[in-house]
């Protein structure tokens, strides 16, 4: 379950803007750690852009665990090919 | 993907410039081309966050109290607010603390601190009231009754706590009722179902809070309906953040607040100036001719320009003027509305017209002369982008509307501008065209006698009568209007909020005094206000202004007549304390203190001036062309 390099590339676009940095900022291991800016409040607006960017719907479950830019893309690409 | 990349792209461009902006004016021209009703999440956090970058002072200071999370409100506020080149400074109340926030006893207690000009409070009942909410479906009618006027005590309390505390204009959010109520379709059969309480909590609402100068309903049920329903609460945001209502519909919360805030404020714009071919009807009357442009029944575009005229009209009876600005031959256009007594608007319609072949931002320029408004009172409706182009660029202060290319959404734009938006419809302002119209006649009579240079004639001929009185508290809302909508004939430009005239009211130290006058063309309401304050021996003219209609015929020596008077009559006075304070629009009254005998005290750099008038020095000045009257009735104002 890979996603094309353009969903991807939405996935960083919209964090990056979240969390206010530059889109090549947002590297396979990115984590909570590494965005000063990802407060509880930011993280669920990260979770309704990529939502609304996929036209996707995330359990609650799922959302506890987007705390990584590589588990993000999985649970994307999971709901893309679901 | 919801859109193509490259608008992401441009969207950090406009990110970027509305940072950058150099003024208010600057940051609504750059944010004009978002659709902020289609914004996303992402772009909403991009925009805020950019708008956060910039300084400067607040218009507003908003407070939000609500039992559920808002902390995304502000965001949304913000981008609103600066589409409309207003800036917000924001207080976010404490979760479910609305009630300690008022009593000043929560950790926080900084919310009379911030001293805000609105407090919005939101309350979802299903936190306001959990057990009997969930079980709502259980409860017999009569308690269903009890627990309707439960919530509604609970709201009237803490205004009733927020009224004394705080000096704010306060918004309550009414509830949106819901789409799935408990019993399905029978829910109506139901007697007093969820559908009924909801209809009858937001009427009581409405009702215990109707009129009053210091609290109004935020009406979330429209907005919820609106947005759809079923978008207002997303459950995943209900049960991980607390968040009753979404994050897009927060963003119609915030397009409401930009709503009431420029209500409250009193900014209100006053004058809509339209184009008329392919505007006011469909088709060019030159080439045409006044048979063959389309309004009136019988065919789509014709019954769509027929439905706008009915909204223009409904505009003008909140007190809108309406005016025209045209590129036509004046006579082409005579015979149109001449020729077609079905069209709705009539020419005696428009407070002003400038048909002609000139460039329209010059048009616009006469029409706000001629009314005595400010550009920045005007609206420009247009079906021509090069038309509003031009005019946003010549006159950057006129709001301008590019009407869509079709008829059938006029009316959708025009409900769609907050620029007409105030608080109440008081009782004078369906006549303003009328009033208008009368100072159109009162100015042909003066330019008939300014021909002969017989000024005192002309202002006798006018048979002036002006009645001065003590403000009560049911003149409230009249008196706030004056305070917030004079710029001209204002000595100190003092804005004072709905709260401090009612305090100002209640002073032994004060005296409100307002005038109202009549004249042979017709009534023209009231038009002054003059605050007086005792310190001491002194007696000092807080604030002293008149409408602009009433500019021009010695209306304000008479009623500075009556302030010497006041000084006369109580002994204890010794002098009369007057205050200048220059505005960019107050030019008119610079040598206003001066010109009533008053001697120059103090001009400090900022250009504020005092004043005294000493008691032995107070002289009435002549204007015996005007009649005071001292019963109000006889003038049959009232």
């Amino acid at each position: 379950m890979s996603l094309p390099p353009a969903a991807e590339h939405r996935i960083r676009e919209v964090m990056a803007q979240v969390f206010e940095l530059d889109p090549g900022a947002i590297h396979d291991g990115f984590s909570r750690a590494d965005a000063p800016l990802w407060s509880s409040l930011a993280h669920l607006q990260m979770v309704s852009a990529l939502e609304e960017a996929f036209g996707i719907r995330f359990t609650m479950k799922e959302v506890g665990e987007m705390e990584r830019f590589d588990s993000i893309r999985r649970l994307v690409a999971a709901r893309l090919h679901g | 993907m919801d859109r193509p990349r490259d608008s992401k792209l441009d969207l950090r461009a406009v990110a970027e410039a509305a940072a950058a902006a150099a003024d208010a004016a600057a940051l609504r021209r750059t944010l004009a081309s978002v659709d902020l009703e289609k914004l996303s999440t992402s772009d909403l956090s991009l925009l805020s966050r950019a708008l956060e970058r910039r300084g400067g002072t607040p218009d507003v200071k908003l407070a939000c109290l609500a039992n559920f999370t808002l902390d995304l409100l502000p965001r949304w506020v913000d981008v609103h607010f600066a589409r409309e080149g207003l800036r917000a400074a924001h207080y976010l109340g404490g979760f479910d603390q609305h009630v300690q926030e008022v009593l000043g006893v929560s950790d926080g207690s900084g919310l009379a601190a911030f001293a805000p000009d609105l407090v919005l409070l939101a309350l979802s009942l299903r936190r306001l009231r959990p057990e009997a909410m969930a079980g709502f479906a259980s409860l017999s009618p009569a308690r269903r009754r009890e627990l309707r006027d439960d919530v509604l005590s609970h709201l009237e309390s803490w205004a009733e706590a927020a009224l004394v505390r705080l000096s704010s204009t306060l918004l309550i959010a009414n509830f949106p009722s819901p789409v799935r109520p408990a019993f399905g379709i029978a829910d109506l059969n139901e007697e007093y179902g969820e559908t009924e309480f909801h209809l009858e909590l937001n009427l009581e609402l409405l009702r215990r809070f109707k009129g009053h100068p210091r609290v109004q309903v935020l009406d979330a049920d429209r907005l919820a309906s609106a947005y759809g329903k079923e978008r207002v609460t997303d459950g995943k945001l209900l049960y991980l953040a607390k968040m009753d209502w979404s994050p897009g519909f927060l963003g119609c919360v915030a397009a409401e607040l930009v709503r009431h805030a420029r209500a409250a404020q009193g900014r209100a714009r006053k004058c809509l100036v339209l184009d008329l071919d392919n505007t006011l009807w469909g088709g060019v009357v030159g080439e045409d001719g006044p048979a063959g442009v389309r309004i009136g029944t019988g065919d789509p575009e014709g019954e769509a320009f027929l439905d706008f005229h009915h909204s223009l009209k409904a505009l003008q009876a909140q007190g809108v003027l309406l005016a025209v600005c045209s590129k036509n031959n004046p006579a082409d256009v005579a015979e149109l509305f001449d020729r077609r007594p079905e069209i709705p608007l009539r020419l005696s319609d428009f407070a002003a017209l400038e048909i002609g072949w000139g460039p329209k931002h010059e048009g616009l320029r006469r029409i706000a002369a001629s009314l005595n408004l400010g550009l920045d009172s005007l609206v420009f409706a247009d079906d021509n982008p090069a038309e509003t182009s031009l005019v946003a660029q010549m006159l950057p202060e006129v709001r301008t509307v590019l009407l869509p290319p079709d008829p059938a959404d006029f009316a959708a734009v025009l409900h769609r501008l907050a620029d007409f938006e105030r608080t109440a419809v008081l009782p004078g302002d369906a006549g303003k065209t009328r009033q208008y119209a009368e100072e159109r006649q009162r100015q042909d009579l003066r330019a008939v006698l300014a021909v002969t240079g017989d000024l005192s004639g002309y202002l006798a001929s006018l048979r002036t009568e002006l009645a001065i009185g003590r403000a009560r508290r049911d003149d409230l809302p009249r008196l706030h209007q004056l305070f917030t909508k004079t710029n001209q004939f204002n000595l100190t430009t003092a804005r004072y909020t709905p709260a401090a005239l009612e305090r100002l009211l209640g002073l032994p130290v004060c005296e409100v005094w307002i005038a109202r006058a009549r004249d042979r063309f017709g009534d023209m309401g009231t038009i002054g206000a003059v605050v007086l304050r005792r310190e001491g021996h002194l007696l000092l003219v807080d604030s002293f202004l008149m409408s602009c209609r009433a500019m021009g015929r010695g209306i304000e020596t008479a009623m500075m007549n009556h302030v010497k008077q006041r000084l006369l009559d109580e002994p204890g006075h010794l002098e009369l304390g007057g205050r200048f304070v220059p505005t960019a629009r107050n030019k008119p009254v610079e040598t206003f203190y001066e010109d009533q005998g008053f001697q120059v005290l103090d001009r400090r750099a900022s250009g504020e001036t005092l004043y005294l008038l000493r008691r032995g020095q107070a002289r009435r000045q002549d204007c015996g062309w005007i009649e005071v009257v001292q019963d109000e009735m006889a003038l049959g104002i009232r």
